[in-house]
């Protein structure tokens, strides 16, 4: 067996779960960056704390992080609501419940899935499904023909499945 | 992505369709374009499925953000690795450092024993305060007493660290009442820093919170004094 510092697992951990733990991390601080941040660290030295967690299959390893930031974060958010000018009730009952758990854990990947496509195919979908515009709209503000709007659409939406696929997101 | 001879072997109906079905998915289509999809969709298993393998993107693409579409997904910083892993050599050294200290309490005990003991041993060093005594809490960081045996003032500081340096949160007790003190935190490289002033109440000081720039690998230990410049109790770190 090869020795792995501690600073090793850190780094791996880092590396394949940095981005989409920061993610879920400002999704559940509402986007408190610095917040968010402190939730990832803390939760990456739980991982260091408890290398028991890390065993089994590596595909488990994410939602464990998961589990740990968002109880860090719902901690916190008790031990600020213990004192009364901080916050009220309304902002633990906005925590993501464990049904959300999965979709916050898509939105990353999705974002991430979506950065894959090529730069024609995100902007489609950015000016029409995200910018809520007609494809007669996008049209004129791509200065492309419609037509070309719908099908760059349409392979964008191909690109994107195919990405989610590789990925095992989507079956 | 095969391009557009993929469409040349579909019906002319499909070949219209087809490339719209995106578009279709999204709801971005015109209505009227939409409803002539719609119309094509039942007589056709091809498109149909195609349509049922674009659907389950939608509620997807609903979770992300415009600003992610623009930006791409966020991507922490070399700085909050190179954090994390000072965090991670400071936890490090905190444990090497219980280990150490829980061999210093047997030899206390066995030199004198019991608190004493212990203030006996800091006062040979020529420091005013018993040593530090360190704990983790539960709600993180690190927790540290000490009782200064000329003034019996008692301090407890608890450390976290944060982004901006460290959260401090002290509890003092043995101060005369009406007291006005500072909490002084002292750099390793021989920066001071005040973390915390306060005037004593009847009640005494419980938890009362503040913060140094420093980070908390870098403080050698916080001092408490009082205004007029009377050294009460010192906890090393």
């Amino acid at each position: 067996m090869e020795a792995v510092t501690d600073e090793d697992l850190v780094r791996v951990l880092y590396d394949e779960h940095g981005g989409p733990l920061l993610g879920y991390a400002l999704r559940l601080t509402r986007g408190d960056r610095q917040h968010a941040e402190d939730v990832v660290q803390e939760t990456l030295l739980r991982a260091w704390r408890h290398p028991e967690a890390l065993d089994g299959t590596r595909g488990s390893v994410r939602p464990w992080l998961y589990t740990v930031a968002r109880n860090l974060v719902i901690d916190g958010e008790r031990a600020r609501r213990a004192r009364p000018h901080e916050v009220g009730d309304e902002v633990l009952s906005l925590l993501p419940s464990d049904d959300d758990l999965e979709q916050v854990i898509d939105a990353w990947e999705v974002a991430d899935a979506l950065w894959q496509l090529r730069t024609e195919h995100r902007e489609v979908l950015r000016e029409t499904y995200y910018g809520g515009r007609s494809v007669a709209e996008a049209s004129r503000v791509l200065g492309i023909p419609e037509g070309t709007v719908k099908s760059r659409t349409y392979y964008a939406l191909r690109a994107l499945r195919l990405v989610l696929e590789e990925r095992g997101f989507l079956r | 992505m095969t391009g557009r001879e993929e469409y040349e072997d579909l019906h002319a109906g499909c070949r219209e369709v087809r490339p719209a079905l995106g578009a279709y998915v999204l709801g971005t289509l015109e209505p009227g374009e939409a409803a002539h999809v719609e119309g094509h969709l039942p007589s056709c298993p091809g498109c149909t499925a195609e349509r049922d393998a674009l659907a389950p993107l939608l509620p997807l693409l609903s979770r992300v953000s415009p600003d992610e579409v623009s930006n791409g997904p966020v991507q922490p910083g070399p700085r909050l690795l190179d954090r994390t892993l000072e965090q991670l050599a400071w936890e490090r050294r905190r444990l090497r450092g219980r280990r150490l200290l829980a061999a210093a309490a047997v030899a206390t005990v066995l030199v004198g024993g019991g608190a004493w003991g212990a203030s006996t041993l800091a006062s040979h060093d020529g420091g005013p305060g018993s040593p530090g005594v360190a704990a983790t809490s539960p709600g993180g960081g690190r927790v540290l007493a000490a009782t200064d045996a000329q003034t019996g003032v008692w301090a407890r500081v608890r450390m976290r660290p944060s982004a901006w340096g460290t959260h401090v949160s002290l509890s003092l007790s043995g101060v005369e009442e009406g007291e006005r003190c500072r909490l002084v935190a002292v750099a390793r490289d021989g920066e001071r820093d005040v973390a915390a002033s306060w005037k004593v109440t009847y009640s005494g000081i419980d938890g009362l919170q503040g913060g140094v720039a420093l980070q908390p690998a870098s403080i050698l230990r916080f001092d408490v004094v009082t205004f007029g410049g009377r050294h009460l109790v010192t906890v090393h770190t």
